[in-house]
């Protein structure tokens, strides 16, 4: 009742509002009114109703949401105007873009709001987080007649699965590995590249006898380190499939100690060297000036990143190549980790799944609309898009380097948890307070173990696993 | 004073949006702030464990201290500098309004990318900040690596964008009759003792409204470490705000990060209510004669 | 033809006391002038530079001078030009401005001018209000706003303004009411004026400082939004300027061109830096000018 009369109240003054300031500004809002791409003509109040009553049309109106840079945009933008055309009087396409920042907060919004896109843009974090059982996105199986599949390799495929249902597309795959900025090596007159850690450290010797704050290896966080060395050393991946801790506080200990002494050697980048030249979050060093100039010759990075990392290098004259893959001592595992660089998802609100996933198969699969996406989204899994995108000669340099890499790099799939921002920031605060000597190893081990026990804990009761 | 209905009239607008888009919206994220609620699944009510939770996590206890210590900093710093600044303005000069935007327009620029990369650059090993200490025979200090350094360089960020508090400071000065100073000259007194015993006492409305203003803002900062520091080393920069962001966004975390404002609400609000308790004593309005 | 005039020595000693102050002062202003200002200097000279010398270079005299990046920047590469972005902030940048002068005037008048019931406690609301932390209210305010079907339009943003909501300009004006002597209202009431009329011919002429400052602040503030728009803005034709910069920037995927980003970002502070530069006049001015004290 009370609520009732405080809506009509809101939306009798939301009207005058909406009016008031239509005439307030005359021009502009009308011109952007009729510049919308099929979002409800102009004023305000309408829109709710007019969405609500539109499904006697024809017309299947999707909306297609993603975030990215302004290559990323026009390409996606050139894919849906193609994809439009073909579909005239049929399905009509809207493009939602965003930008990079509080991606989390407005997906979050949205979501709960009940208002997101048809079709989304998932990052992969968020495929457990928002549909724990398969339940939070569209289950894709009810349209495998229309989007193929088979073009993915099934054990990918099985990483955007929850709860057994298809509930995402992975778009691409990431592996972690390590590129080297090879002129910077050449000019110490290193021909070799470092395949060992030991050749690492002899390496770093040089290095820093030309300058003694030169870090070999700039890793955003420690725990990108730290999980690929307890691959190797225990042949496991951080999380079991029930999502149970596969390391001991023993397991953390040895990750810290022995990032240290590498951090020490000048191997891998300090903490505290992270923190005074790139930031305390980790983020893409590509644009980083240390790394521009050569006082971190090489990386620890997302294949996805290469082309970014290699592009920066480029402009300066400089060459960034794929390492091979160093192993530890007493490995038993060789190979690195990899996930799925982001997803696609249809809503489970959506009034056309059937229109969306036939757009997804387009933008995915189909030759026309893989060429126009081309590589902004980093690297493709679908088979059929590679082979479009090599043949049209979009993979070239250290991004066909980066392919082959991943064609045979032996790799551990992350747990779908694996991206909880906890557990980033469990291992990087304490390795910091182990590294700035507040904390000693043992205890540092036992912080990490216990805050990602404790959200393991509340991860697996969410989940009802 | 005057007739109550005229006036519950003229705070009318402010009475009906306030229940709407601030109560209903505040309550609602109390009753949160008694939940688990991750945005997904329908809120389950926790009692206080949050808060109870919230009250031994270190992490949380360190951003309280870290605000604190920034509070402390800043807002005097900004003030004395805001105010110093629109005094001299304040005077008949050459170029005046050129003097007036170069000193707004750090404000201006706010949470501008420029200022991230600017910034980075200026604080960095071999940057300008320690190139000039090293011509005194400082440093070079590691400005982002020590705990002490990161707050420093988000302190004189923000004191650096003292604009709004001297624009400001600058319309109330405006607002001082003219006529005082030339008696004062006439007195022979200083500028500078006519500044502290004319003109502070008659802007104190004023400055009590920027402390305020400053106070609210610097316990709620979120932009400048944001932007430069990030939580800085052993998290030394890690401002309350941005761990009510990380417990909302990052971590969906949302019954938690409810609490934490509401925890960082009542310590604001417990501030300013000390503040409004001594205004009667340093405080001088022209239309009080209560 | 006043070599006639011999100044006394203590004149003499007094001029030249006011000579070197004056110096003192002007090279004070300056030296803080040039570490004010830098950042808008280096921000036009990175427009001109490459990614690399942005990133590696404090100077702010780029290699070259070339305009590609502006018209780069400007058109972008969805199907909208910055014409259409900054058409859309100021749609709702001015009616926020207009509603917000309005509104808080008249609470602020209300709460500095008139006693009525609970007014006490209606302030300490009005204070409280200022101090809630906005991200916890975002999605409830969210929710809300989808439930009116508003979501995608600019009246979220507007709202606020209307209902005087934003209690910061509220209270700057009753600080600034309240500094302005009662006198002068009574003086009017007696010459007839009802309590608008007061307000009207009174105290507005005595506001004006702190209106314009008002405006610069809501100007600048709405416009630089970013938060705002991201949330309740979704389709790219009712982008603002603030979102479409943000959109520009992208670190994870290809090559960001720093320089169309700042020469963009240059261009979105040029019309706060002219507001502000044309206000500032009024400023100068004042109240004591405006005839109500002298």
């Amino acid at each position: 009742m009370k609520k009732n009369q405080m809506k009509a109240t809101a939306i009798t003054l939301a009207a005058m509002l909406a009016a008031a300031s239509m005439t307030a500004c005359g021009g502009g809002a009308s011109g952007a009114g009729t510049a919308g791409a099929g979002a409800g003509a102009s004023g305000a109040p309408a829109d709710g109703t007019a969405a609500a009553a539109a499904p006697s049309g024809e017309v299947a109106q999707i909306s297609f949401s993603w975030w990215g840079n302004d290559d990323r945009h026009q390409a996606t933008q050139e894919a849906i105007d193609a994809f439009n055309a073909a579909h005239v009087g049929s399905i009509v396409v809207t493009g939602e873009p965003s930008g990079f920042g509080n991606l989390e907060e407005v997906f979050a919004t949205r979501y709960a709001g009940g208002t997101a896109a048809d079709v989304m843009t998932v990052n992969f974090p968020w495929v457990i987080q928002y549909s724990p059982n398969g339940e939070g996105f569209y289950d894709l199986d009810q349209v495998k007649d229309v989007f193929d599949f088979s073009q993915y390799d099934a054990g990918f495929l099985d990483s955007g699965k929850s709860g057994g249902i298809q509930t995402v597309i992975p778009y691409g795959q990431n592996t972690l590995g390590f590129y080297i900025n090879k002129s910077a090596y050449d000019r110490m007159g290193i021909t070799q590249l470092p395949k060992t850690f030991e050749e690492y450290k002899a390496a770093a010797q040089v290095f820093t006898a030309a300058d003694p704050n030169t870090y070999l290896i700039v890793s955003p966080t420690f725990r990108f380190a730290a999980v690929y060395y307890l691959q190797q050393k225990t042949g496991k991946g951080e999380f079991a499939d029930d999502l149970s801790m596969n390391y001991t506080v023993a397991d953390y200990q040895d990750a810290l100690t022995w990032y240290k002494d590498l951090a020490d050697a000048h191997v891998f980048c300090s903490r505290k060297d992270y923190i005074e030249n790139v930031g305390s979050e980790p983020v893409s060093i590509a644009q980083n000036a240390k790394y521009i100039n050569g006082g971190y010759p090489g990386v620890l990075e997302w294949t996805g990143g290469i082309a970014s990392n290699a592009a920066t290098l480029e402009e300066k004259g400089d060459e960034l190549v794929v390492a091979e893959l160093p192993v530890i001592d007493g490995a038993v595992f060789k190979g690195t980790m990899a996930k799925p660089s982001l997803t696609f998802a249809i809503s489970k609100d959506s009034k056309y799944p059937r229109q969306a996933a036939e757009f997804l198969q387009y933008i995915l699969n189909d030759p026309e609309g893989v060429k126009l996406m081309g590589t902004k989204r980093g690297m493709v899994a679908s088979k059929a898009a590679q082979a479009t995108l090599e043949a049209d000669g979009q993979i070239t340099g250290a991004v066909k380097q980066a392919y082959d890499f991943t064609a045979t790099a032996e790799v551990i799939n992350n747990s779908p948890i694996f991206e909880d921002a906890v557990f980033t920031n469990a291992y990087e605060q304490n390795y910091e307070k182990f590294e700035f000597g507040q904390l000693t190893a043992e205890k540092a081990a036992q912080a990490i173990y216990d805050a990602t026990a404790e959200q393991v804990a509340k991860l697996k009761a969410q989940y009802g696993k | 004073m005057k007739n109550g209905k005229i006036g519950l009239l003229y705070i009318a607008p402010w009475l009906i949006g306030m229940v709407l888009l601030t109560i209903y919206p505040f309550v609602n994220a109390l009753f949160i702030s008694f939940t688990d609620y991750n945005l997904v699944r329908a809120p389950s009510f926790i009692g206080f464990a949050n808060y109870v939770k919230l009250f031994k996590d270190t992490d949380f206890l360190g951003t309280l201290a870290n605000t604190l210590k920034y509070t402390v900093f800043t807002v005097p710093l900004q003030l004395a500098f805001a105010l110093f600044i629109a005094f001299i303005l304040n005077f008949k000069l050459k170029a005046i309004s050129f003097y007036r935007t170069a000193y707004y327009v750090p404000s201006l620029l706010g949470g501008n990318v420029a200022v991230a990369v600017l910034w980075r650059f200026l604080f960095q090993q071999d940057g300008f900040i320690n190139r000039f200490i090293g011509i005194f025979g400082l440093g070079p200090v590691s400005w982002f690596s020590t705990p002490g350094g990161a707050m420093a360089v988000i302190v004189a960020l923000k004191v650096w964008q003292f604009g709004s508090a001297m624009l400001i400071f600058l319309a109330a000065l405006k607002d001082v009759p003219g006529e005082l100073y030339e008696a004062a000259s006439v007195d022979g007194s200083t500028k500078v003792r006519t500044f502290f015993t004319i003109t502070i006492p008659l802007i104190t409305p004023t400055i009590f409204f920027n402390l305020v203003m400053q106070l609210v803002n610097a316990f709620q900062e979120f932009n400048g470490p944001y932007l430069v520091t990030g939580k800085g080393p052993l998290q030394s920069t890690y401002l309350t705000s941005m761990f009510i962001y990380d417990n909302a966004f990052k971590f969906f975390n949302m019954g938690y990060a409810s609490a934490a404002s509401w925890v960082l609400f009542v310590i604001i609000v417990a501030v300013t209510l000390v503040l409004f308790a001594t205004q009667d004593r340093w405080v001088f309005y022209s239309d009080s004669k209560k | 033809m006043k070599a006639a005039y011999v100044p006394s020595a203590v004149e003499l000693r007094k001029r030249r006391k006011d000579a070197i102050s004056a110096i003192l002062r002007y090279v004070v202003l300056t030296l803080v002038a040039v570490v004010m200002i830098y950042p808008i200097l280096w921000l036009v000279g990175a427009t001109f530079k490459t990614n690399n010398e942005i990133f590696t270079s404090v100077s702010f005299i780029p290699k070259r001078i070339d305009f590609t990046p502006y018209i780069n920047g400007w058109n972008t590469r969805t199907k909208f030009t910055f014409a259409t972005f900054f058409m859309n902030t100021f749609s709702f940048v001015v009616p926020k401005i207009i509603f917000c002068l309005v509104s808080s005037t008249l609470v602020a008048y209300g709460f500095a001018r008139f006693e009525f019931p609970c007014k006490k406690l209606l302030f300490s609301l009005l204070m409280a209000t200022m101090f809630l932390p906005a991200v916890v209210t975002r999605i409830p305010l969210y929710i809300l706003w989808k439930q009116f079907g508003l979501l995608d339009t600019y009246v979220p943003l507007i709202a606020p303004t209307v209902f005087a909501n934003e209690p910061f300009f509220v209270f700057m004006l009753i600080q600034f009411l309240r500094s302005v002597p009662t006198y002068l209202d009574e003086a009017a009431i007696i010459d007839g004026c009802n309590s608008f009329g007061v307000l009207w011919r009174v105290l507005l002429p005595a506001l004006k400082p702190a209106l314009i400052s008002c405006t610069i602040f809501q100007f600048v503030w709405s416009f630089n939004d970013f938060l705002g728009p991201l949330i309740y803005v979704t389709s790219l034709a009712k982008y603002p300027v603030a979102l479409a910069l943000k959109m520009s920037i992208d670190q994870s995927s290809g090559i960001v061109e720093w320089n169309q980003i700042l020469a963009m970002s240059f261009l979105a502070l040029l019309p706060a830096l002219i507001l502000f530069f044309a206000a500032q006049k009024y400023f100068v001015e004042g109240v004591t000018s405006s005839g109500v004290k002298g």
